[in-house]
Order: structure tokens, then C-alpha cells, then sequence
């Protein structure tokens, strides 16, 4: 029978840990003292988002294939102030050398920094992309830390349309979001509106709890951002 | 229903219902819905050591009880004697009964074949259910346990390196370097806080198993612990509970935060009883304080070996209800500790830190010593509590917490 010695043990302890640390400094370079930072200061939630992180919106639409499409949601979206201009990785072709070029994949993800969280609806962009012509088929909100989601659903006339929507979307968040995002829901009957707890620093996709609420039989009128405290 | 039921579930409620929000703070909804009182926590002019009333009295009840806990083990011999004697005209069956319990409560070895199964599949289950929880963990863009989420540009990596350590766990493959991987990781998890990496500091306790077996151990059916490793698994585990009871003075708002979001904790009867005599106009302070004082004594019991078995139940229970019961599948990576206290709950290799203390009195006893006797008990259950309490909750009134806002 062999046994490591407690040497051994304490080389490969270390080195795993080193490894870990340089893995995570050569995805996220920052500088040291940003980890000293992070040591000292462990507050009360851990804080994955990076130094200057800001709250964002990023869509991932299927087809952006030129800019044609580009300048279309450009447009449509500038009525939204609360949304920055867009950014995109990789630009699409002009809309005169897109046939030429025949890519194989049109899709693009469109990410956004959101300039006024208090103003921001979900409902209203999703909107705005559908008026469009084009759909994104993720919807993705992060970096905020600690937020919950807004819902309010004018359809709660009676008792049943309360019962239903307490007992079905919960269940129905849980499979759609495979425990991503989720953490927990509480319902205001009076103000016919629900909160979505999203897990700490959780990268939230909004057309997922659209696509859980279409399966209870129900549409949002809007979905808003919540930071802070609760009143 | 009798009167003796009711009165058993109270007691039963009373040790089973406490510390629910038990170092899963982070990953249950925990934000404070009204600012505390900040000043209780703090220096207090006027007051008798600078401590608020309410915080010197929820210190003392826990001098109490710690103290009372430790006596009783300390003359534990005595009266299981008087009690095994109690019974010796009530047939072998009973005898046998009342000896095999004993033996449970006072943490000697038990022999019975029910025993030694629970305690074989409780190492079997302690063992691999680390792998369980890291699978969850992966799964759920998180390393560990949810108390640390992943960055989306490192989960990818992260993860495989969980779903390969969870493999190896698994198949109890060169378990060595799965102890060694853990600790490392462990050490890494300080990125996420010194104080966000305390409530991973159970998950060492494997890992001290891990890395004393030997590097055959895929070959090997490793049903047992030695006494070295359970007195290790202990002091390891003991002391992240006894450390996490701490950090909740510490950090008040975190622990206050639960409290704002799932209210009926508050009621809690354990936490009660530590509060009694306290201020009730700073109900959640002092919920605070004796909430973090009940895992403060749990911790240091199951570090010392101080009833150890009867406090690894009572954990094991507690933790099963607050996963099964309180906050359902958020607290899957439960399992983990569950294994742990199980493990060595069934244990036959008992250890207690207070055995130097043993020694002295059991001396003076066979001397025929009796005031020496009991003044060796009474000073050190007293002085014990009083070193254990007092000291860390003084200090913590000088703590400045601004960082944690």
C-alpha cells in the first residue's frame, strides 16, 4: 500500500492552486492588487462580474447577415434611451458584398450597455426587434450582481388566473431555465405583478421566463429591472 | 395523543428546528429588508465590557449551556452507571437496550450489526457524494457549491475540471490527489473572500480522508475510517461550523437578510432559548447573536468530541430538514455535511479533546478526592465556556465592519 507523503500532498495542493489562479488571470487579466481586493473585501455576495462591469443586455440574433438588418434594429431601437448604442464583435458584411460573401451563419450577438436600469423593459425591446422583422433568440441580462425581474401580467382577473400562475410558472421556470438563473418567484395578487429572483451575478435570458410564462398561458406587459433593497 | 409526545416533539423541535439558515446564506435569497442597529454590534459606552446588555446576556446563556454540556460529559461514567443499574431488573432485553443507547449517547463503541452497517455505508456515503455535489455544482455554473459562481468566460474549463474530479471521486480513483485538488481548490476559492471561502471549509473534512488513504484506493472497499481520520474529520468540520457560528456576528447583514426574507425563522426555539433574558425591542440583533452562538456551541462540541454523536445527528437531522423541508433542491449541496456528521455519528473510534481533563478528575476521583474532583469539573466546564464565548464575542464588538457594505 502506498500513501502520498505530506509533502507530496502539499506540492500538488499548491500547484493545483496556482494553476487555478493563473487559468483565471489569463481569462480575466486584472492586476494584482485587484485580488487582494477581492480577499479582503468578500462583503456579503461574491462578485464575478468584472472591475467596471456595467448592466447589459446582449441579444443573440439568428439573422443579422448585412448591414441592412444591422441599420434596421439600429434604428428601430434608438427610440429606447435607455439603451446604449449597440456593439458587435464581428461587424456583417455591407449589404451589396453580403450575397457575394455567403456566409454560412447569419447569427450575431448584439450586446448593449444599459444606461438607466429604472427605465429598462423587456417586454418593449423584444417588441421593438419583433416590429422589425427579426427575433433574437436569447435575450441575455448580467451585470448587476443582486436583481430581480419585474413582471407584471395584466391578466390576473380572479382567484383561478392567481392559483394557476403561483402553481404552474415556478414549475415552468425551474425546466426552462435547467436552474441557470432561476432562484425564486413571490406573487403580488394586488398589483397583479410577479418578482423573479435571479441567482447572484446570474446571467439572466429573459425570452426564457417570455417562453415559461407563454407555456402557463400568459403574456407580460412589461418585465422591469429591480436593484436594492425591497420596500 | 399523550402527554409525553407532544412534550418529545417540543424537544425534538427545539434541537431540530434551530440554525436554519445554517452557512447557506449565499445561496438562498438573502438581501436585508430594514437596516439593523448597527451600534448593537458594536462598542457600547457605559456597559459592562463595552458589550451591548442584550449581546452580554445571549453570551452568557451560551457560557451556560456550553458549560452544562461539558460537566454532564465530564461525569457521563457516573450516570450512565447509575442508569444501566436502574434497570437491571428489567430483563436482558431492556439492559441491553438502555446499555446499547448509553453507549450511543456517551460516544463509546457500539456493537450491534445495525450499527456497524449504518456506519459502513455512512463512510461509503461520505466518501462519494462530494462527487454528487461538485456534478450539481457544475451543472449549475457554479464551483463547489453555488456560494461561488462561475465567470462565464472560465465556467467552461471549470466545470470539466469539477465533472473530472466528481469521476474520480466516483470511482474512488487516486484519491490522494482528489484531497490534494480539493484543498488547492479550496485555497482558490479565497478569490471569491476570505469570508465567502469559510463556508467551503466543511469541504476539507473529505479531503482529509482523501489524502490519507492510500493511492491504490480503486483497488480498496474503504468502509472504515481510522481513529486518525475521524478525529480529523471532526476537528475539520467542527471547526468550519464553530468558525461560520463567528462570521455571522461578523457579518450580521447577511444572516439578517434571511431572516427579512423567510420571516419565520425568527421563531426559532433553540435561538430562543440562547436569546432569553434579551432585549426584545432588537429581535433580529439578537436573533443575529444566538442564531450564531447555537452554531458557535454545535461547532466546538463536535470539534472537542463532546457528545459527538449525539450532535452529528442532530445535525444530520436538521440538515436533511432544511433541504427536504425548509428550502428544498437550493440545498442539495447539503449532502455534503449530511455524509460527513453521518459517517462519524456511526463511528466506533471516538475521540474527545477533553479526555486530559478526564484523566485529572479520574484521578482525584480514584483518590478519593471529591472537592478536588469537582472543582477540576466545574473550573473547566466553566472556564472552557467562558475562554470559548467571551473572548471572540468581545473582540468582535471592536470589528469594523464597513467593508461589508
Amino acid at each position: 500500500m502506498h500513501f502520498a507523503s505530506p509533502r507530496q500532498l502539499a506540492w500538488m495542493a499548491l500547484a493545483w492552486a496556482l494553476f487555478l489562479i493563473g487559468y483565471d488571470q489569463h481569462a480575466n487579466p486584472r492586476p494584482l492588487s485587484t485580488y487582494w481586493a477581492e480577499f479582503k473585501g468578500s462583503a456579503t455576495r461574491p462578485n464575478v462580474v468584472s472591475e467596471g462591469d456595467t448592466p447589459r443586455v446582449k441579444l443573440s440574433m439568428p439573422h443579422v447577415c448585412c448591414t441592412g438588418c444591422l441599420n434596421d434594429i439600429r434604428a428601430a431601437l434608438k427610440s429606447l434611451t435607455w439603451l446604449a448604442p449597440a456593439r458587435l464583435a464581428v461587424e456583417p458584411p455591407a449589404t451589396e458584398s453580403a450575397e457575394a460573401l455567403a456566409r454560412d451563419s447569419t447569427a450575431h450577438e448584439i450586446e448593449f450597455d444599459i444606461l438607466d436600469v429604472t427605465k429598462a423593459d423587456f417586454v418593449t425591446l423584444d417588441q421593438t426587434m419583433r416590429d422589425v422583422g427579426l427575433a433574437p433568440d436569447r435575450m441575455e441580462v448580467s451585470g448587476m450582481g443582486h436583481f430581480r425581474l419585474d413582471v407584471e401580467l395584466p391578466h390576473l382577473c380572479c382567484k383561478v388566473c392567481s392559483r394557476s400562475v403561483d402553481e404552474q410558472l415556478e414549475r415552468l421556470l425551474r425546466k426552462e431555465t435547467q436552474g441557470r438563473w432561476f432562484d425564486s418567484m413571490t406573487m403580488n395578487h394586488v398589483k397583479k405583478t410577479v418578482t423573479i429572483y435571479a441567482r447572484m451575478n446570474a446571467v439572466v435570458d429573459v425570452l426564457e421566463l417570455t417562453t415559461a410564462l407563454a407555456h402557463a398561458g400568459f403574456t407580460a406587459h412589461s418585465i422591469r429591472v429591480l436593484t436594492g433593497p425591497e420596500s | 395523543m399523550t402527554g409525553a409526545w407532544p412534550r418529545a416533539r417540543h424537544v425534538g423541535l427545539l434541537l431540530l428546528v434551530p440554525a436554519v439558515a445554517l452557512a447557506h446564506e449565499r445561496f438562498i435569497r438573502h438581501q436585508l429588508k430594514q437596516p439593523l442597529h448597527d451600534e448593537f454590534f458594536r462598542r457600547y459606552p457605559g456597559a459592562f465590557l463595552g458589550m451591548h446588555p442584550a449581546m452580554l446576556r445571549m453570551g452568557l446563556n451560551a457560557v451556560i449551556v456550553l458549560a452544562a454540556f461539558a460537566v454532564v460529559w465530564l461525569v457521563r461514567h457516573p450516570i450512565d452507571e447509575a442508569i444501566e443499574r436502574a434497570v437491571v431488573g428489567a430483563g436482558r432485553g431492556v439492559q441491553h437496550a438502555v446499555h446499547l443507547l448509553a453507549c450511543f449517547v456517551t460516544d463509546r463503541p457500539v456493537r450491534n450489526r445495525v450499527f456497524y452497517a449504518i456506519g459502513q455505508w455512512g463512510v461509503i456515503m461520505f466518501l462519494r457524494v462530494p462527487g454528487l455535489v461538485l456534478m450539481y455544482s457544475a451543472a449549475n455554473n457554479s464551483l463547489v457549491m453555488p456560494s461561488y459562481p462561475l465567470d462565464p468566460k472560465t465556467e467552461f474549463f471549470f466545470k470539466m475540471a469539477q465533472a473530472a474530479l466528481a469521476v474520480l471521486i466516483l470511482t474512488q480513483t487516486l484519491l490522494p490527489l482528489c484531497g490534494a485538488l480539493l484543498v488547492g481548490t479550496w485555497i482558490y476559492l479565497n478569490r471569491w473572500g476570505w469570508m465567502v471561502a469559510a463556508d467551503a471549509l466543511p469541504v476539507l473534512s473529505v479531503a482529509v480522508v482523501y489524502l490519507s488513504s492510500p493511492w491504490e484506493s480503486h483497488k480498496l472497499t474503504i468502509t472504515d475510517l481510522s481513529e486518525w481520520q475521524v478525529r480529523w474529520v471532526r476537528l475539520t468540520l467542527g471547526f468550519g461550523f464553530f468558525a461560520l457560528g463567528w462570521l455571522k456576528i461578523y457579518n450580521h447583514d447577511l444572516v439578517a437578510g434571511v431572516a427579512d426574507q423567510y420571516p419565520s425563522v425568527l421563531d426559532d426555539p433553540m435561538v430562543k432559548l440562547l436569546a432569553f433574558g434579551a432585549d426584545p425591542s432588537f429581535k433580529r440583533e439578537c436573533w443575529v447573536v444566538s442564531f450564531a452562538l447555537a452554531e458557535v456551541l454545535s461547532g466546538f462540541m463536535v470539534m472537542t468530541g463532546t457528545f459527538l454523536r449525539v450532535w452529528s445527528v442532530i445535525m444530520a437531522a436538521m440538515f436533511t430538514k432544511l433541504m427536504l423541508v425548509d428550502f428544498g433542491w437550493n440545498e442539495i449541496p447539503h449532502l455534503f455535511p449530511i455524509g460527513a456528521l453521518t459517517a462519524i455519528a456511526f463511528s466506533s473510534r471516538l475521540t474527545s479533546e477533553l479526555r486530559p481533563v478526564e484523566v485529572l478528575e479520574g484521578r482525584a476521583g480514584r483518590d478519593g478526592k471529591r472537592l478536588r474532583q469537582a472543582a477540576i469539573i466545574g473550573g473547566a466546564a466553566v472556564g472552557l465556556a467562558l475562554v470559548v464565548i467571551f473572548p471572540m464575542l468581545f473582540a468582535l464588538t471592536f470589528t469594523d465592519r464597513a467593508n461589508l457594505r
